[in-house]
This record gives structure tokens, C-alpha cells and sequence, in this order.
């Protein structure tokens, strides 16, 4: 391959390049399709002037393309020549005609053919192999299954996005690391559940008045809240983890729930209220990260809120004022007396009372006695203070077949599907082996019974049956019940089965589109479902990336983790509504509301508009289920805001915590909302290096693209999304100039220019039309979406042949323009979902 | 694996010979090494026949890149002029080597080229492209029976490392000096061991049982489902093979050392203390002989590295845009970072055995995926080499317009360390003008 390209004609090739040159993964299939002679021949000819040897443009050589479609790599190299030819991008329109008549034999007999190919393949492969269960799967699996709710994915290794998704099967990497760490982990997970079957749960509580919060007597100084007026109070000011409360420390980790009375104090005149987040951390020195739990806004009311956290062992809470615009106490020495902050007249948060209580989510401890140990119950023995298995004076034989059962219903759950005993044997028999061992080894039945199924279950979580989701079909390709309530339950819960899909399973009732549609809706109500939307964003949107960068105080002086988090609410409510109200896909972009508080409506400059708005319409009622005050605000037609690209989340993610680069944006836009994948840049043309002094604009640099054909070829088509967006600083406020520097200082810069061409020839003058643009063209929007939740939901990046069934269901969809919740059933209903 | 060629003698009593061991920064003068060497690693088969000092590496990989006129020298040769981060590094300037002008062919991508320090393989954007074994690993999997841990994956923070198995799997790396520490010298209370012996005994015998069941699985499933689980195969008889080594070390007690054990650092931000502690560690895993073959990554965060001077974050100020007070800050961090890793070096060479200087038998290079991270350029990456068994060269400059290939380098090392390979990765020979 040549290491120097002489010519910038590669922007266009490397997609090729790359799929040329990648050694092969997968197995060659046997399929006759090929593509014909007469095809290759019109690429020889036309292509030939610059695409001849090794030494050809871009690493392309026409003379080593090959015709076998069974080889996955020339197969993907046919669809990239065939959009590029298709679309017009290639050859070059200026250095070559191609007529119209060639054309119309040409790019059908190629279609065709890979057409064939695939449904070749199809059948005998299927769509998707061997997909693993993702971190987060892997983590909800276990919880479900053991009836824990520990957090478990933080003992993963994290892993890779590809595409956006990090489940997507040709990308899913398996190694011994991984398998030690996948044993680490579920010992973790054994570990709780049989503490929790033979400890019970522990109940702890605390009820806090503000003399038991504050942890502040006159003369002394620390970071906790100090006692005024009968209240405990933190005053706002920059010093980290000033407002713990160290009477809040909890012995053991696990959930809280946390109920909190709280008020303002000395709040400014022209603010509403003052806000404050509630995070835990251990709040000393060595250890400054803290965990968020949520925002409140305090008004001089006292006001009580609740909020649900896992909070690990030997951490508290920090509660303290949150918002970087109010004036801020200066403290000496890193610590705060009573009463420094009295005199110098800033905002503080008092609280009234605090209440914390364990709670156990994963479910009830005779649930997990029952899972684990089967109908038998358990007994207490005082000697090792702990219950155990109840096997009083059963014999052996009893006690090795009640193992051996429980090791098999154990397995039929893991497994997802019904299993013969002949599969579960091997390991109910390790279990045997274990009780045996355990017995000659001096412990008492009762332990080396439990040890027995400890052991059991252990390897049945090793299975692969257990990691992979192994999807069987029949002969017309079609996935079996089972296999289609797994992959049915993981795209929309993320976890395995329950029993009402499982039941629905055992009785083929999930092969009509009604079936389908009721199952996925009542999932969509169940406490895993309600995520689903927040799950899918978080990779199709990048928003999983939204801590990646901190913007520059300097640049960003209102910028702070109560807007960002007020950000990522705006974005999940509003995907959600779209979804629960079946809202017309044009809203995802061209919405005229969207949700804010109070704090994100004063950072986006537009708190009129919540003025206006019905307080905490649409989101839950009461203050205490929703303390960050998140509400559905209408905009006007001229508003900025309104529709995912003006999202704040979106255009964080999308920027470099400092800057924006219509080349970033204009590819995320793209990719993610217009459903065009671009092919990675060449590896030797330098990036545009951004100079913020000003000397150039990135118009100006990026304007060399656009005058160079072959350059502008790949340029034309996203720096256009990109541009539009410019008004957008990369905090996701509102510009009309840019910032520049001059000697040290930000000064304002050059207007921002919004305004472009697309590549269908479709000008806008602003983001506001580019906008209405893109709201127009729901069927874009909507195979957008319907590719997204396709890939998301079988593990799999959409091919070719699925090109079809996009198609269709944009078809089906119309009737509702497009309606978010019809694709997704639609989705759910389609070929590509329901096939291997 | 061999067995220590004298295990019958008494080690408590030699070991106690050994003076302290008080982290890196103290010099070591004894010959203690080699004593210590019979009790706890045994020779690999390489060494035992050529006679020769066993050969170690440790590369640290940086997520960020380097300011590249601050490493990179003026002049060439051995005279060249210290560029400002390697202002301190005079008393190392006969073992070190400073190559400009390198890259791994073909490998782009700004950040997602980090899979390719190590492995100089190419990755593609999509993610489709499988990985390559890392230089690191493919020493390990040569010459790594010899010690307690074939290798050690190790990261400032973050979850990612440049090390891949040969299946192309990226090998999560261990953050916490303080778990490391245990691993590596605290045996333990008797009972915690004995329940950790029982389930890696147990965990064995599930292998067995797992893999009996993956073959039943494979007859019911088709072919493109089968081969993946062939990784899955794979991964069960590799840690079949890891347990069996780890039952065989847990029989030994593992070295004791006069360090306590470092607390770790919770602030994810301070970048630069963290590596300091991972430093300390890989001394003493490198003085006790614990494991030959290491790599430390710095990922690049998003937060303020508190060092002072210092105000905004480091991935924002990698992206420095030329403004000068960005790039003041970003100096200071890189200077911080190349200074501690002078510290180890300086540290290995104040340790000796019979075979002379640790550092003349530690390999450790410096480098970063990223020429410049402020447009994520591949181009033109750091690459400081120190110690080993080079004759060093001082400042290497290569074509900065048409770079020489690093592999290259991955492998002269290799040979260097008696493994027999002619290629790694896109090499196209051994590292010329460093022999």
C-alpha cells in the first residue's frame, strides 16, 4: 500500500482503500453470486485513467477488484462503488461522462447481484453471529436473575463503541482477560445474593433534624453546614466539597433513599431561586470525585424532595449551592468557620431536615431465598449467625436431586430458553462434585449445600449459552420464539426475558405484529423500559460522552454541572415524549417546544419562555418526584431552540469542550440524524489545525476543501449541517460572533456565518431555516431513525439488503407522519428484526 | 514452565539480607537481584541457554501527545541540544535515544489510533478492523513464563490500554497502585487465600466444564455463530493455562518488600501523581523480578491536572490552537510527565545485579499515537528509547515529511530480546542507526 498519495483525490478513495486492504475476518461464503463480466468491464474502463496498479489514486487499483461477492470484503467494496456511482460522486462529474444509457445497465445488473449475494448468505448464516451480552446487559442479566440491584458494570472492562454502539457483534472482541474478569464478576454478584439470602437485609435509617446535619459549633471550622437561626446552612462559595455532611456517611454501600427539607437564603432579587445539587463522595482531600444525585431548586419556602442513589461505603452527601452565576464567600485556608459567611452577604441553602433509608430494589429477601435455594426455605443457625439451606435430615439421594433440579431451573433462565437436561446435566453434576468435596473437606451440609449451588450456578454463568445470545432460526431464516423474546427484551429493557415474555414464548404468541406491538408496549411501561429511551441516546446521540470535556471557565463563565445535567434532562424528556405521544419525526429537529427549568431556560437566554409556561405540566406533579423542575415549554416560531440540534447535550457532545468544528458536526449530523455514514479522512492530509487567534476563520481554511473537486466531493456534503450549527458555541449558547484572542484576553471576533448550500442545491440562510430544511424531509428523518434502532436493537450494522425494509417501513409509517413510537414497532415488526 | 533451578533454599533467610526497598527513589547498590532471582523467577528457556541477562520493557504511552518543539532536539547525534523537556536528563544521555520524524504506516485516526501505539496496526474508523498482538504481549507470550506475571497492563486512569491479544482483545489495564501492590507482594491473610485458591481451583474445573459445553453448543449452531465462539474457546484454554501458572506461583510466597503500600490518589484528575505511584511500582515489580514486560498508559482527560499553574483541563488545552497560554499550561504537564519518567530511569540505573545496571537491561520507551493533538495527527510521534541492550544514538532525526516506520523499532527490540521474528506488524527491517 503507498505510504504518499500525490494527489488529494484519496478524500474520496479511502473508504475503498480501506476495504481493500483489510485482511479478512469472517469465512468465505459459498455463494455462485458474482458480479458480472460486463460490469467489471464498465469499471475497467471507466475508472481505469486514475485508478490503474498499486500506484492508483487512493491505493485503488481497478485491475485487483475482484467479482467474488462471497468474500465479505469485496462484497462491502461493490456497495461502496455502487453508492458512489449511484450518488454521482464518482467518477469525478468534471473529469469524466458517463451516459445515462451505460448507467441503466450498469447499476441495476450490480444491484442485483448483490442482492442475491446476500440473501444467499442470509440463509445459511443469518444477519447477526454470535453477539455477547453487552457490559450493561450483562449487569441487568445478573441483577434479574440473582434479584440483586448492586452496580456491577464499573468491575467491567469498558468497551469499545463502533458505529456509535457498543454491542454490535462484528466488534464484540472475547479474550482470557475478559473471561477472568467475567469470573470476577459474577462472583461479585454470587457473593451478594447469598449474603443477602443468609444475612436478610440490614434496615438502617437516619431522621436529621438541622442540629444533627449541622456538624459546625461556633468557633470551628470545616466543610460542613453550620447551625443559624435553627437551620443548617451552607453558604455558596468554589470550595470543593463544602457542604458534606458527615453525619449523612453510610457503613454499607447499597441504595438510599433520601428525602430532603430545604430552603434559600439570602437568595438575589432577581433570581426565582437558588440552586444547589445533592452529589455523595467520601468529601476528603485524596478523594475528590463525587457522584451526582440530583438538583433542587431552593426557594425561601422550604420545599421537600426525594431522590433514589447507590451510594457506596464510607461516602456522605454534599448539598450544597450550585449555580457558577451567584456571587460566591471567599474562605480562608480551605476551610469554613461559623459564621464567615454571614457577614459577606452571599446565597446559601438550609436544611431542615434529612431523611436517609436503605432500600432494596432488586427485590425482597424471600425472593432471592427462593431463587437461589428453590421452595425449601432456609433456617436460622445462631452459631455462624446466619440462615441456611433447609435440608433437615434429607438423604443423600434426596439432597443431590434437589440439587441437581435447582442447578437446571436455574440454568433454563440463564440459558433464556427451555433446556434439556441433558445440556444442564454437566452442570448440575459439577454441582454434585462441589456438595462431595464440601462434605470431605469438614463442612456442615447445610454449607456445602449452598456451597454445592454456589458452585452451580457459577459455571452456568460461565456458559456460553448464558454470555452469547445464541439465535436460532429456521429454514426460512425466521428466529425462533425464544431467540426473538431475548433479542425483543434486550433492545428494549436490556436485560433478559421476564415471565410474561417468557410465557408468551413457551405459548408462540410473539409471531403476529399485534403480539409484538402489546409486548414491546408493556415493556416500555416496566421500570427497565422507561429507560430505554435514555439508553438508546446515550450511544446513538453520543450522549454517554457528554463528561468528556470541561469547558474553559474563562470561555464559559455560566457553564456548570446543574446546566449540563439539566442538558441531559431536556434531551431524554423530549425523546420521550416524542416516543409516549407517537409525536411526527419532523419534531425530532423541528420541534416548537422542548423541557427546561428555570437554570437552563436563564443559560439559554430565554426565561421568558418558561415564564409562560404551565408550571411542571406534563413532567410528574409534585416537586418531590421532580425536584430538578423540568417543564414542557412552547417556543416561538423565531426561537433558536426547540428540536435535538439546538439541544445543549448535542451540542456539547459534539464540540471539543472549547471549540466547534463544523467538520465534527457537520459528520455527527450526518451520521447520526441523516443516516449518511462518511468514509474516515485520508491518513497524510493534515487535519484543519484550529488557530483561535484569529487569523483565519475556520470558513477560510475550510473553503480550500470546497475549491478542490475531489476535496469537496466528500466536503460538499457535510460541511454544509456543520455551518449551520455555527451559531451554537461548543457550550451550547447562542452566538452571533465569535470569541478571539487578543493578548490573553477573549474579545469579540469575526459575525458568525450560518448560512450555505446543500449538496442537492437546497440553500439556507441560517440555522432557523436549515432547520425547517430538515423537519421537511421526514422520510430522511425517518430511516434515519428506523436504521438507528434497527442496528441498536439486533446487534448488527444494516447492510445492502436491509436497504429494502428501511424503505418499507418509512412506508408503513406514513399514515402518522412518521409517528416515533410506529417506526419503532414497525422496526420491531420488520424482516431484519425478526431474521438471524 | 521451569521450576526455579534452587528451591530448596531458604529464602526467608536471604531475603532478609536484602537492605530496603523504599519505593524508586532510593538507589540500590547491593547485588541483591540475582539472589533474589532464584526464589522467585525462574529462568526462561532463552536465558538459560544463551547465559545471557534476561532483557525487560516497559513503554509508557502517552493519550496526548507531546509538544513536539519541546522533545524534540536540536541537532543530531549525540550532541544534540536539549530540547525543554529533556533539560534534566543529562546524567541519561549515554542510554538514551530520541527518534524524530517516526509513525506507524498507514495508521490515522487522532484518538482511535491509541489501539496502534504498541500494535502499529492499522484500525480503520469503523471499529471493523481486528487488532494485532501489541509488541509488549508478543514479548510476553516469548519470554514471559519466567516471572510471576508474564505482563502487567497498567494505566494512570481510564479504562483502556494499548495492549492486545492476539485475538485482537484489548487487555483492560489495573489503575490502582494499591491493588496492584497486593498483587504483587501481599500474600494475604491465610483464610482469604485459601477461599481465593479453592475458587481459582474451582474456576479450573468450570473450564472444563464450559468448554465440554461450548462444543455441544457448536454442533447446534451455523457457521458464522461457530467461528465466534472459536474466541470464546480460545479465551477458555487461555485462562485454563493462566490458572494453572497462578496455582503454581500461589504455592511460593510472593517477594516481600520494605514499601508500605502506596495509597492511591482518588482524584482521577492528577494525572502526574498517579503515574509518580505507578512508577515506584514498576521498580520494584522490575527489582523483584515480579514481571519483565510492562506498560503504563496516560490516557488524555477532560479535567484540570492540579499542577500549578495549570487552570483548565487537558484535553481542552491539548487542543491549544497556538494560544499561547494554553500551550504554557500544556507544557507544564508534559514537562512533568517526561521528568517522571526520567525519575524511573534514573531509578532503574541506580539498581544492580550481577549483570550490571537494571536500566541496561530495561528497554522503556516513551511515546504517544499523537504527532499533534491539537489537529490529531498520526504523524510524527514521540519516541524517546532508553536503556536496554542499545548502543544509544542520541537524537535520531528522521524525515519529518516522509516518516521512517516505528514498528521498525518493535522490532530490533524483539530481537534484541531473543525472540526469533523477521516482521512485526508493517516493519520493513531493524531500527536503523540504533544497533
Amino acid at each position: 500500500m503507498p505510504t504518499i498519495y500525490s494527489s488529494p483525490m484519496i478524500v474520496m478513495c479511502l473508504g475503498l482503500l480501506y476495504l481493500w486492504h483489510t485482511s479478512c475476518v469472517l469465512a468465505a461464503s459459498p455463494t455462485d453470486a458474482s458480479i458480472s463480466a460486463s460490469s467489471l468491464a464498465f469499471l475497467q474502463s471507466h475508472c481505469v485513467d486514475c485508478h490503474d496498479g498499486p500506484e492508483g489514486e487512493g491505493g485503488f487499483d481497478v485491475g485487483s477488484v475482484s467479482t467474488k461477492l462471497d468474500h465479505p470484503r469485496v462484497y462491502e467494496s461493490w456497495v461502496r462503488l455502487f453508492d458512489r456511482i449511484e450518488k454521482g460522486e464518482m467518477p469525478p462529474p468534471d473529469d469524466s461522462q458517463i451516459s445515462p444509457e451505460e448507467l441503466r445497465t450498469f447499476l441495476p445488473s450490480v444491484e442485483q447481484s448483490l442482492t442475491q449475494a446476500a440473501k444467499a448468505h442470509r440463509l445459511r448464516d443469518g444477519r447477526v453471529q454470535g453477539r455477547r451480552l453487552s457490559n450493561s446487559h450483562l449487569q441487568r442479566t445478573l441483577q434479574d436473575l440473582l434479584h440483586i440491584n448492586v452496580p456491577l458494570a464499573r468491575l467491567m472492562p469498558p468497551e469499545t463503541r463502533s458505529s456509535g454502539y457498543v454491542h454490535l457483534a462484528d466488534a464484540q472482541t472475547m479474550s482470557h482477560f475478559q473471561l477472568e474478569n467475567h469470573l470476577q464478576v459474577i462472583d461479585a454478584a454470587l457473593d451478594v445474593a447469598f449474603d443477602r439470602a443468609t444475612l436478610g437485609g440490614q434496615d438502617w435509617s437516619i431522621d436529621y433534624g438541622p442540629e444533627k446535619i449541622a456538624n459546625k459549633k461556633p468557633g470551628r471550622r470545616n466543610r460542613d453546614p453550620e447551625l443559624r437561626q435553627g437551620l443548617a446552612v451552607t453558604w455558596n462559595s468554589g470550595l470543593i466539597f463544602y457542604g458534606r455532611i458527615s453525619s449523612s456517611e453510610v457503613r454499607e454501600s447499597g441504595w438510599y433513599r433520601i428525602t430532603l427539607t430545604a430552603s434559600s437564603v439570602k437568595q438575589p432579587d432577581h433570581l426565582p431561586s437558588v440552586w444547589c445539587s445533592v452529589r455523595s463522595g467520601p468529601c476528603t482531600s485524596s478523594a475528590p470525585l463525587l457522584s451526582w444525585i440530583g438538583s433542587f431548586a431552593a426557594t425561601p419556602e422550604p420545599q421537600t424532595m426525594t431522590w433514589d442513589a447507590w451510594i457506596p461505603a464510607g461516602e456522605m452527601l454534599e448539598i450544597r449551592p450550585a449555580d457558577t452565576t451567584l456571587k460566591r464567600g471567599n474562605f480562608a485556608g480551605g476551610q469554613v468557620g461559623f459564621g464567615e459567611g454571614e457577614k459577606q452577604n452571599v446565597p446559601g441553602v438550609a436544611l431542615t431536615r434529612l431523611q436517609m433509608q436503605r432500600i432494596f430494589p432488586g427485590g425482597d429477601v424471600p425472593t432471592v431465598r427462593k431463587r437461589l435455594f428453590g421452595s425449601h426455605g432456609v433456617q436460622y443457625n445462631s452459631k455462624i449467625k446466619r440462615s441456611e439451606p433447609n435440608i433437615d435430615d434429607a438423604s443423600e439421594e434426596i439432597v443431590t436431586t434437589r440439587i441437581a433440579e435447582q442447578v437446571h431451573q436455574f440454568a433454563q433462565l440463564a440459558f433464556r430458553r427451555p433446556t434439556d437436561i441433558a445440556v444442564t446435566q454437566p452442570f448440575s453434576e459439577f454441582a454434585r462434585l462441589v456438595w462431595h468435596e464440601q462434605l470431605q473437606s469438614g463442612m456442615s451440609r447445610e454449607q456445602a449445600y449452598a456451597a454445592a449451588l454456589r458452585g452451580g450456578y457459577r459455571a452456568v454463568l460461565c456458559s456460553p449459552r448464558f454470555l452469547y445470545l445464541s439465535e436460532y432460526a429456521g429454514d426460512d431464516g425466521q428466529l425462533d420464539d425464544w431467540s426473538l423474546a431475548s433479542r425483543l427484551s434486550y433492545f428494549v429493557t436490556g436485560s433478559m426475558p421476564d415471565e410474561t415474555l417468557r410465557q408468551a414464548a413457551s405459548q408462540s404468541k410473539l409471531r403476529s405484529r399485534e403480539q409484538l406491538r402489546q409486548q414491546t408496549d408493556r415493556l416500555l411501561t416496566s421500570p427497565r423500559g422507561q429507560r430505554f429511551v435514555e439508553e438508546f441516546a446515550a450511544q446513538w446521540l453520543d450522549l454517554v460522552d457528554i463528561d468528556f470535556t470541561e469547558p474553559d471557565q474563562r470561555l464559559f463563565n455560566d457553564f456548570d454541572i446543574v446546566v449540563q445535567n439539566a442538558m441531559l434532562a431536556e434531551t431524554n424528556l423530549f425523546l420521550q415524549k416524542l416516543l409516549d405521544e407517537n409525536r411526527p419525526i419532523s419534531e425530532l429537529v423541528g420541534a416548537n417546544y422542548t423541557f427546561l427549568n428555570e437554570r437552563l431556560a436563564r443559560y439559554y437566554e430565554i426565561e421568558s419562555a418558561i415564564r409562560s409556561a404551565p408550571p411542571t405540566a406534563d413532567v410528574a406533579s409534585a416537586t418531590d418526584m421532580n425536584p430538578d423542575g423540568m417543564r414542557l415549554v412552547s417556543l416561538d416560531g423565531d426561537s433558536h431552540r426547540g428540536g435535538l440540534l439546538s439541544h445543549g447535550s448535542i451540542l456539547k457532545v459534539t464540540a471539543n469542550g472549547n471549540d466547534t468544528s463544523p467538520v465534527l458536526r457537520g459528520i455527527w449530523v450526518c451520521e447520526r440524524i441523516l443516516g449518511e455514514e462518511i468514509p474516515p479522512p485520508p491518513s497524510n492530509v493534515p487535519a484543519v489545525e484550529p488557530d483561535i487567534r484569529g487569523a483565519k476563520t475556520i470558513r477560510e481554511l475550510l473553503a480550500k476543501h470546497e475549491s478542490d473537486a475531489s476535496c469537496a466531493a466528500c466536503h460538499r456534503g457535510f460541511d454544509p449541517p456543520g455551518f449551520a450549527l455555527e451559531n451554537f458555541d461548543a457550550g451550547g449558547k447562542w452566538r452571533d460572533q465569535y470569541r478571539q484572542l487578543v493578548s490573553k484576553k477573549y474579545k469579540r471576533g469575526a459575525d458568525v456565518d450560518a448560512s450555505h448550500t446543500m449538496l442537492d442545491g437546497r440553500r439556507f440562510e441560517n440555522y432557523n431555516e436549515f432547520r425547517q430544511m430538515l423537519a421537511a424531509d421526514a422520510q430522511t428523518l425517518a430511516a434515519n431513525l428506523a436504521t438507528q434502532l434497527l442496528t441498536y436493537g439486533t446487534g448488527a450494522k444494516l447492510q445492502f439488503s436491509d436497504r429494502a425494509i428501511v424503505t418499507n417501513i418509512v412506508k408503513q409509517t406514513q399514515n402518522t407522519d412518521h409517528g416515533f413510537r410506529d417506526i419503532l414497532h414497525s422496526v420491531i415488526a420488520s424482516k431484519t428484526f425478526l431474521n438471524k | 514452565m521451569n521450576q526455579p533451578s534452587s528451591t530448596q533454599f531458604n529464602f526467608q533467610k536471604r531475603l532478609r539480607r536484602r537492605t530496603v526497598l523504599r519505593g524508586s527513589g532510593v538507589a540500590m547498590s547491593l547485588p541483591w537481584l540475582s539472589a533474589m532471582r532464584s526464589a522467585f523467577a525462574s529462568d526462561s528457556s532463552h536465558e538459560t541457554a544463551t547465559g545471557r541477562p534476561p532483557q525487560r520493557f516497559v513503554a509508557v504511552t502517552v493519550g496526548l501527545g507531546l509538544l513536539s518543539e519541546n522533545w524534540m532536539p536540536e541537532g543530531e547525534g549525540k550532541d544534540f541540544k536539549a530540547p525543554l523537556y529533556l533539560r534534566s536528563f543529562d546524567d541519561l544521555r549515554d542510554s538514551l535515544t530520541v527518534a524524530s520524524g517516526v509513525s506507524h504506516p498507514d495508521v490515522a485516526g487522532g484518538h482511535r489510533a491509541e489501539a496502534s501505539i504498541l500494535t502499529a496496526t492499522p484500525m480503520g474508523s469503523a471499529g471493523r478492523a481486528v487488532n494485532t498482538i501489541s509488541v509488549d504481549q508478543l514479548l510476553a507470550k516469548h519470554l514471559g513464563d519466567a516471572t510471576r506475571y508474564p505482563s502487567l497492563v497498567l494505566a494512570a486512569s481510564g479504562g483502556t490500554s494499548p495492549c492486545y491479544t492476539e485475538s485482537g482483545a484489548m487487555i483492560p489495564p489495573i489503575t490502582s497502585p494499591a491493588d496492584l501492590f497486593d498483587t504483587l507482594f501481599v500474600d494475604g491473610e491465610a483464610k482469604h487465600r485459601q477461599q481465593q485458591a479453592a475458587r481459582v481451583r474451582q474456576g479450573r474445573s468450570i473450564m472444563d466444564v464450559v468448554a465440554e459445553d461450548a462444543r455441544s453448543l457448536q454442533r447446534t449452531l451455523g457457521r458464522g455463530d461457530r467461528d465466534r465462539l472459536d474466541a470464546y474457546f480460545s479465551s477458555v484454554r487461555g485462562l485454563e493455562q493462566r490458572m494453572q501458572q497462578a496455582e503454581q506461583w500461589a504455592q511460593r510466597p510472593k517477594p516481600h518488600v520494605d514499601a508500605e503500600q502506596p495509597r492511591d490518589i482518588r482524584d482521577p484528575n492528577d494525572l502526574v501523581g498517579r503515574f509518580r505511584s505507578m512508577c515506584e511500582l514498576i521498580a520494584l515489580t522490575l527489582q523483584t523480578d515480579s514481571s519483565r514486560f510492562i506498560t503504563l498508559h496516560l490516557p488524555g482527560g477532560g479535567g484540570v491536572i492540579p499542577i500549578e499553574g495549570v487552570r483548565e483541563g487537558y484535553h481542552s488545552l491539548s487542543h491549544h490552537g497556538q494560544d499561547d497560554t494554553k500551550l504554557a499550561q500544556l507544557a507544564l504537564v508534559e514537562e512533568a510527565i517526561v521528568s517522571q519518567w526520567g525519575e524511573l530511569l534514573r531509578s532503574l540505573a541506580g539498581s544492580e545485579d550481577a549483570h550490571g545496571r537494571l536500566l541496561d537491561q530495561t528497554t522503556s520507551l516513551l511515546t504517544s499515537n499523537l504527532g499533534n493533538a491539537s489537529n490529531h495527527s498520526n504523524r510524527n510521534m514521540p519516541a524517546l528509547i532508553a536503556g536496554g541492550p542499545f548502543r544509544h544514538a542520541g537524537h535520531l532525526a528522521f524525515s519529518q515529511k516522509d516518516n521512517y516506520p516505528l514498528p521498525n523499532f518493535y522490532l530490533s527490540l524483539l530481537q534484541k530480546c531473543g525472540v526469533e521474528v523477521e516482521q512485526f506488524a508493517s516493519s520493513t527491517g531493524t531500527m536503523s542507526g540504533l544497533s
